[in-house]
């Protein structure tokens, strides 16, 4: 892989999206301008600037439209050659935006509810029933109108047109993240308390893995969602979630490799493990060959933002200093 | 963009009282005066502060359970992301100012600040500042729990609204406000005019002058007779010698695993065999942090403990440490 390009934001770097034919990248700062800087042209990058105390990740929507969650409390939709549509939250700023499967709907979160709108922009729903507010939620890859979100009382389940949730998993702690796997079966929570909630929708079965140093603050599936990596420590944990019972039972693949605590990890399309640190270090687990990690770079400060381009073939890094880094296969 | 060393640790306040002791006042203040420092204030979802500044973020006091079982480990869920987004700010500021509702317990916020390890690394508590309005607490420190229990946890307390009663009336509040917290530093106030730099206390909450200036605080009270035996209150030991410090270990977490929900604070200074440094030790129910207090010097080598709580049985614990102390 080769350094394509590098460049500096205005501030720690809080997220990349990719647009869908890898050709072009949303830089969002913790706050700040967000950039779109554009592989195929060599115009300077566009620029979206940040409100209030913090900018949430700006994503595209399925026309390529730039939908910012701004820290004014509103969601900023630009499609091309207008003003942006603007679409009033509440007080506090929007932490992120995420559009559905097959694109017909976006949802943020705002205290204890989810709201849902179609891609025009209008709210079709309102989740008010959180028992707090909501610390992070993800769509259903597998199934397009299914969305989980999850806080203190564990994770909720809702379907667009359904009143009552499909299902609530709660555990008596509080989780910060989820995510889901790509084949549906699996939504997993990073834990308040160092720990891994895990629930499976073939046996309607929850499971809980103990035994991390810190909170597990990065988890991510491999396509095929035979693999899921969790961050939560110096030690990658790797578990495999196949056959009928998944993980439980079983004993994970430890990666060494970082010095301190590993902050990202990320899955590409083809199954390339890449992980990043606080020791600033970025490191590559390629699995069909072995589990020992190739040291990708060395970034000298602490990385907070890894994302594969959809083709596979860019890796895009950002870090606390504000710095990004773009490599190409 | 040049980041703060991780050693540079932001201090937080954390202001309590009941609506209507003066908190308004007192944050418009910090927020307009030029004082020159940098505050992020994180006020209550019933803030009134009315300043659209860029510093001022709301919050909506929520509590998460941590499911360690103990039913008394709660966090600042609602502060866990506010603080995660301020960390990644850490140099756009000098100290954050956290205001709570009266009717919440500032346990939890503390707490938050302990259990996290993204919260110690960037953060620390400087102290709990209670502001009280002294008319309104002459009138109900007997039957409210929840002022009892502000009045516990601070650090330091102001006594706002002097002027509305007489100095009688004060001496008997502060009087009443002692027998519950032995340690902290207690300040008279007018519509809180106090100097902003005694309410944040920039210089720390030193743990040393708490205890020293107020020894002999330690010793049993004399009740007066015309108020009911308080459940909440300090217990204060004071020991020369030195402790071991597996058994002092073994000891408090014995303590703040049985009576963790009843202890609001505990605080000490000890000398450990083998440690030339003084061992400082702060704790909020069963969490406990420690802290190296620098070399003794020509000080004498003692142990100094407070423990702010409710039914506190001070002679077990004074035997409990007694038990630690190296023969």
């Amino acid at each position: 892989m080769k350094l394509l390009t590098t460049g500096l934001l205005d501030d720690w770097v809080e997220a990349f999206a990719w647009r869908k034919d890898s050709q072009a990248l949303l830089l969002t700062p913790t706050q700040g301008n967000t950039l779109e800087y554009s592989l195929s042209s060599s115009t300077l990058p566009r620029t979206f600037p940040g409100y209030g105390m913090n900018n949430g990740a700006a994503v595209y929507g399925p026309n390529d439209e730039i939908c910012q969650p701004c820290g004014d409390g509103a969601i900023r939709i630009f499609r091309s050659e207008q003003d942006p549509q603007k679409i009033a939250i509440g007080r506090e700023w929007i932490s992120a935006v995420r559009w559905s499967p097959n694109g017909r709907h976006f949802a943020t979160t705002y205290r204890k509810s989810i709201l849902i709108f179609d891609a025009k922009g209008n709210q079709v729903e309102e989740f008010a029933e959180h028992k707090s507010s909501i610390c992070d939620f993800c769509w259903n890859p597998h199934s397009p109108y299914q969305i989980v979100a999850v806080g203190d009382g564990g994770a909720k389940m809702w379907r667009i047109g359904k009143k009552a949730p499909l299902g609530h998993f709660d555990w008596g702690g509080a989780s910060i993240f989820v995510t889901w796997s790509p084949d549906g079966r699996w939504v997993v929570t990073g834990d308040l308390t160092p720990s891994v909630h895990l629930y499976d929708f073939t046996r309607n079965y929850p499971l809980h893995i103990q035994g991390y140093e810190t909170k597990v603050r990065s988890l991510s599936f491999d396509s095929t969602s035979e693999k899921l990596a969790t961050a939560g420590g110096v030690t990658v944990i790797v578990w495999d979630c196949t056959g009928k019972e998944g993980p439980e039972g079983s004993v994970p693949l430890q990666l060494e490799g970082h010095t301190k605590n590993c902050t990202v990890v990320r899955f590409s399309p083809s199954g390339v493990l890449a992980t990043g640190g606080q020791d600033g270090r970025v490191l590559l687990f390629e699995f069909e060959t072995s589990t020992s990690p190739k040291l990708f770079e060395n970034c000298h400060s602490a990385v907070t933002c890894i994302e594969w381009s959809p083709d596979g073939k860019k890796l895009a890094v950002g870090t606390e200093d504000g710095k990004y880094r773009i490599y190409e296969k | 963009m040049s980041k703060l060393q991780s050693s540079d640790k932001i201090p937080v306040t954390i202001l309590t009282g009941f609506l209507g002791a003066g908190k308004t006042t007192l944050l418009n203040r910090i927020l307009t005066e030029e004082h020159g420092l940098r505050i992020a204030v994180i006020e209550n979802e019933f803030g009134e502060i009315g300043i659209d500044h860029d510093l001022v973020i709301n919050a909506d006091e929520e509590i998460f359970e941590m499911n360690n079982g103990c039913v008394c480990c709660t966090v600042r869920g609602d502060l866990i992301r506010i603080l995660g987004k301020l960390r990644q700010r850490r140099d756009k500021f000098d100290h954050i100012l956290i205001e709570t509702t009266g009717l919440a317990d500032p346990g939890p916020v503390i707490q938050t600040f302990f259990m996290d390890d993204d919260m110690k690394e960037c953060f620390f508590v400087n102290g709990v500042v209670t502001l009280v309005d002294t008319k309104h607490a002459l009138l109900h420190i007997d039957d409210c729990d929840e002022i009892t229990a502000q009045i516990a946890f601070a650090d330091r307390i102001i006594l706002n609204k002097c002027d509305l009663v007489s100095t009688n009336e004060i001496d008997s509040l502060e009087a009443q406000v002692r027998s519950i917290n032995a340690l902290a530093i207690i300040l008279r106030a007018v519509n809180t005019e106090i100097p902003i730099a005694d309410v944040l206390a920039i210089g720390g909450f030193n743990l040393d002058h708490a205890m020293e200036v107020s020894p002999h605080f330690l010793e049993p009270k004399h009740h007066h007779h015309h108020h009911h035996d308080k459940t909440v209150t300090s217990v204060g030991i004071d020991e020369i010698g030195e402790c071991d410090f597996q058994k002092l270990q073994q000891w408090l977490v014995a303590v703040t695993q049985k009576q963790g929900a009843d202890i609001f604070r505990l605080k000490g200074v000890f000398a450990t065999q083998g440690n030339e440094n003084r061992l400082i030790l702060q704790g909020v129910h069963m969490l406990i942090d420690a802290a190296n207090g620098g070399a003794w010097g020509s000080r004498p080598r003692k142990n100094t403990l407070v423990f702010i709580g409710k039914n506190l049985d001070r002679q077990a614990l004074i035997a409990g440490f007694r038990k630690c102390l190296v023969p």
